[in-house]
This record gives C-alpha cells, structure tokens and sequence, in this order.
C-alpha cells in the first residue's frame, strides 16, 4: 500500500497509508486533483494542523480505517447523542482546548465522522446545565449588558403584566370591539413567550 | 402574573445575573496555560495555532460549527438555557431555531423527513440511565384515544384506553428535553377515566371535556358510558379541578376543540341525547373566564353533516376548520369547513379541496396537527401499485428445508393451495391441509419434523415454526375484543406484509425446488420468474408462490447462479404478465394461517412486531452470509427503504395557506413515495400528534388488524418526526 506524507505546521512529517489518509476529505481531493497519488515522495503540506492534533486524528483514521461508507440513513440515524462508541468516547477524553481544536481541524480535514462524535461529545457536556453552569464549564463570559438583562426579563414580565391588566379591564367591558382588541394583544403576547 | 411565568423569569433572572460574578475573576493575571482552561480574553480569537498549549475556547469556535453542536441537543429547555449563556449563543440559538423551523417546513414540503423512536423498553442506553434520577423510571402503559397537549417541555398525556378493556384516568407527562415519562401525582378532583376526551391548554391549564369509557366489569353488564364533565388542571398547582356548569352539552366523545381567544369551542362528535345515541354537528362554546356554556348563532343553511373524530384547527382567532371525521359505519368525510365567527351570527362554510388524490384516508382516527400554515395528517399508505402489497404478517418460511444436496427434497411436501379461499378456517387450524396435487408429494406435515437440524437456517425455520405452532394454539383461545371505537369500517383492503420480498427471493435463488414441476421436458422457471411474478399478483397469491420456494434447500450452483442473475434483472419489475404455471401456485397453509390469525396473545405483543422483524434480519443475514460462501455473484442490492415491504404510517400534508383567501380551497400536497419516510411507525390508530419545537411528537395508539379485531397491540412508543439535520 503506499504512503504518503503529511506535513504539520509545525514542520513534522508525518509517513502514513495512503488509504488512512483519504479518511480525511480534503487530503483526498488534494490527492485525486493534484495527481500526487502515484508520487510516492509527494508531501502533503497542512499548514492549519499542528502535530499533536495531527497525530490524535492519525491515530483515529489508523484505528477506524476499515469503517464502512456511512450512508446517509446512517448520518441521519447518528444525530441522537448517544451512539458513540466506547473506544471513541476514550479517545475523545481530552481536555477542553484539545477538543476544541480537534474539532476545527476536523472541519478543515473534513472527517466528518470524528467531527461528528467529537460535537457530539460537547452536546453532551452541554445537556442538562443551566446556563450558570455552562458558562462556567466552558468558561464563557456572560456578556449581556445589564440593560440587555433587563430587557430580556422585564420586556417579558412588563408586556405580560401589561397584557394582563388590559385584558382585566377590556374583558369586563361589554363592548364587542374591546373583546376583539383584547383577542389580538394576547396573541401578540403568546408569540412573544415562545422565543 | 402567571405563576409559572413568574417563576420562569425570576430564574432567568439568576441566570442572566450570575454571570455578573465571573467578571470578578477577569481580572487575575494568567496562571495557567496547559490546561485550556484559562481566563485569557482569547474568548473571541480566531483560530490561530500559534501557542503551544491548547487555550482553545468553546467560543472560539467559529457560529456554524458552535451551531452544529447545539443542533444535537433536544430543542426544548436544553436549547433555551444555551439561549441565555451569552450575547453570542443567544443569536445562535435564535438562528438554529428559525433554520429548524423552515427545515421542517420545507421537510414537509418535500417529505424529507424522518421518524425516529423513542420505546421505553429501548431507554436504556447508556446516557438515558445516567439522566433519569432514580424515582422516574416509570414507564407509562400503552394506550389508545387518549389525549395529548404539549406545554413548553413536556407532552402531557392523558386517559384512554388500553389493551385489555379498561380505560385510564392518569395523566403522564413526557419530558421532551430529558426523553423520560414523569408521572405527577396531581390533588384534587380527579376525573373519570376516559378516553377520547378534547384536551387542550389555556393560560397554563389543560381543559379536559367528554369522552367515554369502557364499561365497568363490576357490576357485570354495564354499558360504555359518555361523559359531559368539565375538569381544569392547573399545570403550576399540579391540582384537578372540576368545573359545575349548567345548561351544558350533552355527554359527548369523539368531539374536537380549539381555543379561540378566551373560549374553547367545541364540534361535533357522538352524543347521548335524550338517551339515543347519535352524531352531532352542533357547536359549543364554553366561555372560560365566566365559565358557562352557550351556543351560537348560526347563520345561513349548510352545516357540516354529523360526524365524530374530526380534526379540528384553529386558523386565526375567529375562524376553525374541521377537516374529515366518521359519520357513521362506511361513512368517512374527507371535506374541510371553515366556522367563521368574526360577526354576530357564526357562519359554516364549506371548502373546496384540491388534489384529493393524495388526501389521507380515515381521517377520523389518526392523528393530525398544524405546523404553520401545513396540515400534517397521518393514515394508512395509500394504495401502492401491486409491486408493493404488503402483507401484515412477518413471512415465516416454512417446510422441510434439507440443507444438504441430497434427495431428501424429493421427500419435500408441500401443500397446494387452491387460489380463492382465502382465510379459511382450514387454514388456521394450520396443519395437513391436504389437497392432492399432480406430481407432487402431498402429506403435509409440520411436526413431524423428519428435516435434518444441519445448519443454522433450519434451526430458524425449525424455531420459528415452534413458534407459529404456539402462535395457532393461542389464537383459538383469544377472546374477541369489543373495541368501541370500531365501527366496523372494514374499508381498509386486506393487507398484510410482505418483507423483505427480494431477500426471499434471493433465498430462492440459492435454494432450488427440486420438485419441479412434472414435465421433464420443461426447464425449469427461474425463481427470479416466480419471485417477480409474486411482486405483481396480489397479496394473497403472491405469498403462495413465494413461500413455496422457502421449501427446499438446494445448492444447485448452476440454478442458484442463473436464478439470481434472472432474479437480479427482474425481480424489481411489474410483472403481471407472465403466464402462471398452474401447479407453481402454491400456498403454504401455515403461513397462511398465521397470516389469518391475529395470534398473539396480548402480554407479549408489545414488540411482537420487532421480533419478528429482528428474526427475519437475522435469517437474511445467514441467508446472505450462505450465500457469499456459496457463491460469488455480485449480492443484490437491498431494497432502498422506500421499497421496504412494511405497512406503515404515512404522512399527508395539506396546504392552509389559501384557507382565508379570496379563493378559499386547501390543497393537499402531493406525496413522495406514498409518504412513507424511513423509520416509520408501524400503522396505528387513535393515536395522538402534537408539535414539537421543529419536529412532531406521536404516541400511543392501537396496531388495528382489520381482519381479525382479536387481539390489538397498543403502542407506548414515542415517535419524533423531524427534518434531518444539515451537517455543516
């Protein structure tokens, strides 16, 4: 089988099967359309991909290299969170800045299986927190200036507060067209409560 | 203030405000690098590699891909909590939930959807475990007719029927971020049990009217009974109320209602009036906040005729339509009106309907909902070309299966089916149906097992025949079951399923009848003819040639390679046209029979269906496993889900968008593939479908067998509809 190498930003050359390496969708189209397939000396320079990272993905691609072609039943299967596999779920144990990092240069590689697993992995992280916690997790500065928090609480708690009072009062009229008016608002309002 | 709103915001509150304490720490210099976790206001850097430790943030994710990830995460109160992290977040959620939204629009547009279940049997995978505390590992029964409402995270559920004869009265909500069943034990009054009651939300109560119920075995001879009650739950007090009204409709099940501003109107249904039964059109109207009936004013002469089950939306505040219901045994509508309640005096109108032909059938007992200006209904797959008959029934093949090339075939028996009777009682008693046929060995037998156990096929068919065995015995033991909401409305053709019609086929393929037919002279049909030839007659007869051919086992390599390359070009075409040889029409009775019986006994048919489906996969699977060791033709292609032979629930979708025009008309849009979307539930009735935040939720419901109404399976599944999601 022949190899081909890989080069990091960081310079390291990295000497793999060729059939590993068309795990990755751009190395493949890089392949295919620049002729270098038969090249055996050709070098595939990655310039967004540092070792370590490239090393980790290596590793995946060698490990997951006889996977079959996911159909498209299968990605669409895939998109509860749940279906990682247990030797993926070690693999993905890493801290936070290396996961993210795995995640981009997945993106930029196009694998989109280990991208796949890989976000999966961080839904996960972020299911079942409030957002205190998220924020503290991934450590994400909460931004919302106090008037931006006001106005997300209070214009909800106003309008409804407002809403209600109005529909007190145009409700105890008798009058017909007070009863439409009163129908439009609350349906301004439900509108309102459901973003 | 709304309770539950007040509550709501005041967390918020804290959420939003907490945030305030972490500013404290943005000052302190950077300690540590290595472990990503650091404080650096690289928050909104770019992706740039130039350091050596790995100081990635979540948030230096570019959107899209950050919006991948929150696409995993259940729409619901997950999503809504990433809504408030921050500025960022915010808008992203904002821009997931628009695009999700337009995805299903567009999904329902172009049916590309798909289900996706939920089982509680099925929730134990790993992570569900770990999410659900200990006290909620309740798993809610299966029920029929009940009614269902969707409140911000959860899908409340309410009452119907079960399967053995007795109405529910509890009320269970599923959470939709958590997928788990919660039951809250709620005070208060309690209302009867019932099923088919209207259940619907108003300013964070459910107003539950109606419905009947089973009748009580104690004391003996009771009849069903509807009910007028009127029952309020308050979701935030978790309490029952009901509700004394005066002068108020008559006991009625079946009715629809919607919620138009502050009063819920109520249509038709079956009523007991003056103690005869019968079906209404009439129009009720419960003002909510007075809480006292009153019924309008109608103008003009045309009302809907009387019907019960229909379904009823709500288009804008002053108008509904209604859409199908029964009127009565072999009386289904399928027309829509429109109530406009704008002036004084209400008005009926009816409304032209459009592209009928691909309308749902029965739509009185499958569920329906609105999805912005779509109507999404549910129903039987509408009538495909022969090529796709289904049969109900799993195949089970059956027969002395001689796995070894010896003569042992020749001993083969096979039963001749004489074509016409169908489903009769001979057959369902299963055994030596004895019919002499020419040139063919006649005595049947099933237990007499003298096939040799060689080979895991045999085992299986030799299993599964002990289990059609057990299946014969049981069904003369099944009581028959009274449901109510039969009406005998046998409209739906005789069906049954026929899967994985090409996996058989290839099975045939692989195993050549030695018991040709008489005429030496003649060579011998391909299989491939036969199996196509079962694609284009109808169920019944299709079924008889094809089963013959599970008989024999054969490794003829030559007849196995011609047939599979006949099969290969011919067995996805209608064939209609070829002669049928008169002696090949055979029918394995036991097939038949199990086809014909609806055997089941109740306490294990919750997954009977999957069981079945998972032994036929694993059949395949050998069979295909043999058949690569047998031979090395190129394998067939499996059917595409689209062809899969399974009866299933198909989606219908009807445009709303010209319902208030000048030119008032719905029109049904035109389906893919008779609506069958992959991973569909298997075809259920009086089941319930509710939005869901970019997907629509199903539950419960009854597998009707139309032939034979003995047993029914209730379902407790959940099932999500949604639109796949795009990958960045």
């Amino acid at each position: 089988m022949p190899n081909i190498k890989l080069r990091s930003s960081d310079n390291e050359i990295f000497d793999i099967d060729v059939q590993i390496a068309k795990c990755s969708g751009t190395i493949k189209t890089m392949l295919e359309d620049c002729g270098m397939e038969d090249n055996n000396n050709a070098v595939v320079p990655l310039p967004n991909v540092n070792s370590v990272t490239l090393r980790k993905i290596l590793d995946w691609a060698e490990y997951h290299q006889d996977d079959p072609q996911r159909t498209e039943e299968d990605e669409e299967k895939a998109k509860k969170t749940d279906h990682i596999l247990p030797w993926d779920a070690d693999f993905l144990k890493m801290d936070q800045g290396a996961l993210f990092e795995l995640i981009l240069v997945a993106n930029y590689l196009d694998i989109k299986p280990l991208l796949d697993i890989a976000c999966k992995t961080i839904a996960n992280m972020i299911k079942g927190k409030t957002p205190a916690d998220i924020r503290q997790t991934f450590n994400i500065k909460n931004d919302f200036t106090a008037t931006e928090k006001m106005d997300i609480l209070e214009a909800k708690r106003m309008v409804c507060y407002y809403f209600t009072a109005i529909k007190t009062y145009l409700y105890t009229s008798t009058c017909n067209k007070n009863k439409k008016l009163l129908e439009g608002r609350w349906t301004d309002c439900s509108a309102l409560n459901e973003d | 203030m709304d309770n539950i709103a007040k509550v709501e915001h005041q967390e918020e509150c804290k959420e939003i405000c907490r945030g305030n304490e972490d500013e404290k720490y943005e000052s302190l210099p950077i300690l540590n690098k290595e472990d990503g976790s650091s404080m650096s206001d690289s928050n909104m850097d770019s992706n740039s590699s130039d350091s050596n430790s790995s100081s990635y943030q979540l948030n230096a994710l570019p959107d899209e891909m950050l919006e991948f990830i929150l696409t995993y995460l259940p729409p619901y109160k997950d999503l809504k909590n990433c809504s408030l992290v921050c500025k960022r977040w915010r808008s992203i959620v904002k821009n997931l939930i628009r695009r999700s939204k337009m995805n299903l629009h567009k999904g329902l547009i172009d049916f590309r959807l798909r289900w996706e279940i939920f089982s509680p049997q099925s929730a134990g995978t790993l992570e569900l475990r770990s999410c659900i505390p200990k006290t909620s590992m309740y798993v809610i029964a299966g029920r029929f007719s009940h009614s269902a409402v969707r409140y911000s995270n959860y899908m409340y559920v309410f009452g119907g029927g079960s399967s053995s004869d007795t109405t529910f009265n509890d009320l269970w909500r599923f959470d939709l971020s958590k997928m788990h069943w919660e039951r809250p034990f709620s005070m208060g009054t309690y209302p009867s049990p019932k099923g088919s009651a209207s259940m619907v939300c108003w300013q964070e109560q459910l107003i539950l009217f109606g419905g009947w119920r089973y009748p009580s075995l104690h004391p003996p001879h009771q009849p069903w009974c509807l009910f007028d009650e009127l029952h309020y739950y308050d979701l935030i007090k978790n309490r029952w109320t009901v509700a004394i009204t005066t002068h108020g409709p008559p006991p009625m099940a079946g009715h629809s209602a919607s919620i138009h501003g502050d009063i819920m109107v109520i249509f038709g249904g079956y009523q007991m009036v003056d103690g005869v039964n019968l079906n209404s059109n009439q129009v009720w109207c419960l003002d909510l906040h007075k809480q006292y009936w009153w019924r309008p004013r109608l103008a003009g002469n045309v009302t809907p005729p009387p019907r019960y089950g229909q379904i009823q939306l709500v288009l804008d505040d002053h108008h509904l339509l209604i859409v199908g219901g029964c009127g009565g045994p072999n009386s289904v509508f399928s027309d829509a009106w429109i109530l406009d309640m704008s002036s004084d005096l209400w008005l009926w109108k009816s409304v032209p309907v459009r592209n009928k032909k691909f309308a749902a059938s029965h739509m009185w007992c499958n569920p329906a909902c609105k999805i912005d200006s779509k109507l999404v209904v549910l129903g039987p797959t509408p009538n495909m070309p022969q090529d796709f008959q289904l049969m109900r029934q799993a195949r089970i093949p059956v027969g002395g299966a001689a796995g070894a090339p010896n003569n042992r075939n020749r001993q083969l028996e096979r039963q001749r089916w004489i074509p016409g009777e169908a489903g009769n009682g001979q057959a369902a008693r299963g055994y030596a149906l004895r019919v002499p046929a020419p040139n063919r060995p006649i005595n049947f037998q099933l237990d007499g097992l003298n096939i040799p156990l060689d080979g895991p096929d045999e085992q299986y068919l030799a299993q599964r025949r002990a289990i059609l065995n057990n299946h014969q015995q049981n069904a003369s033991n099944n009581n028959f079951v009274n449901q109510h909401n039969n009406r005998n409305n046998n409209v739906q053709p005789r069906t049954g399923s026929l899967r994985n019609l090409h996996k058989i086929a290839l099975q045939q393929m692989e195993e050549k009848n030695h018991n040709r037919p008489s005429s030496s002279g003649v060579q011998p049909r391909s299989n491939g003819v036969i199996a196509a030839r079962t694609n284009s007659e109808s169920s019944c007869n299709g079924e008889e040639v094809e089963k013959k051919r599970d008989d024999t086992k054969n490794s003829d390599m030559e007849a196995a390679n011609r047939l599979q390359r006949n099969l290969s070009l011919r067995c996805r075409e209608n064939e209609p046209f070829l002669p049928k040889r008169f002696d090949e029409l055979y029918e394995d009775p036991f097939r038949m029979a199990a086809f014909n019986v609806q055997n089941r006994p109740r306490s294990l048919s919750k997954d009977h269906n999957e069981r079945i489906r998972r032994m036929e996969e694993k059949m395949n699977a050998l069979r295909n496993s043999r058949r690569n060791a047998v031979a090395e033709q190129k394998p067939l292609k499996e059917p595409s889900p689209k062809r899969a032979k399974r009866n299933v629930l198909s989606l219908f979708v009807c445009d709303l968008s010209n319902a208030l025009s000048d030119d008032p008309h719905l029109q049904w849009v035109e389906h893919k593939n008779y609506g069958i979307l992959p991973g569909a539930p298997e075809r259920l009735i009086l089941s319930t479908m509710v939005p869901g935040n970019g997907e629509l939720v199903l539950f419960g419901g009854v597998q009707k067998e139309t032939l034979y109404e003995m047993t029914h399976q209730v379902s407790n599944s959940v099932h999500f509809l949604s639109a796949p999601k795009d990958i960045v």
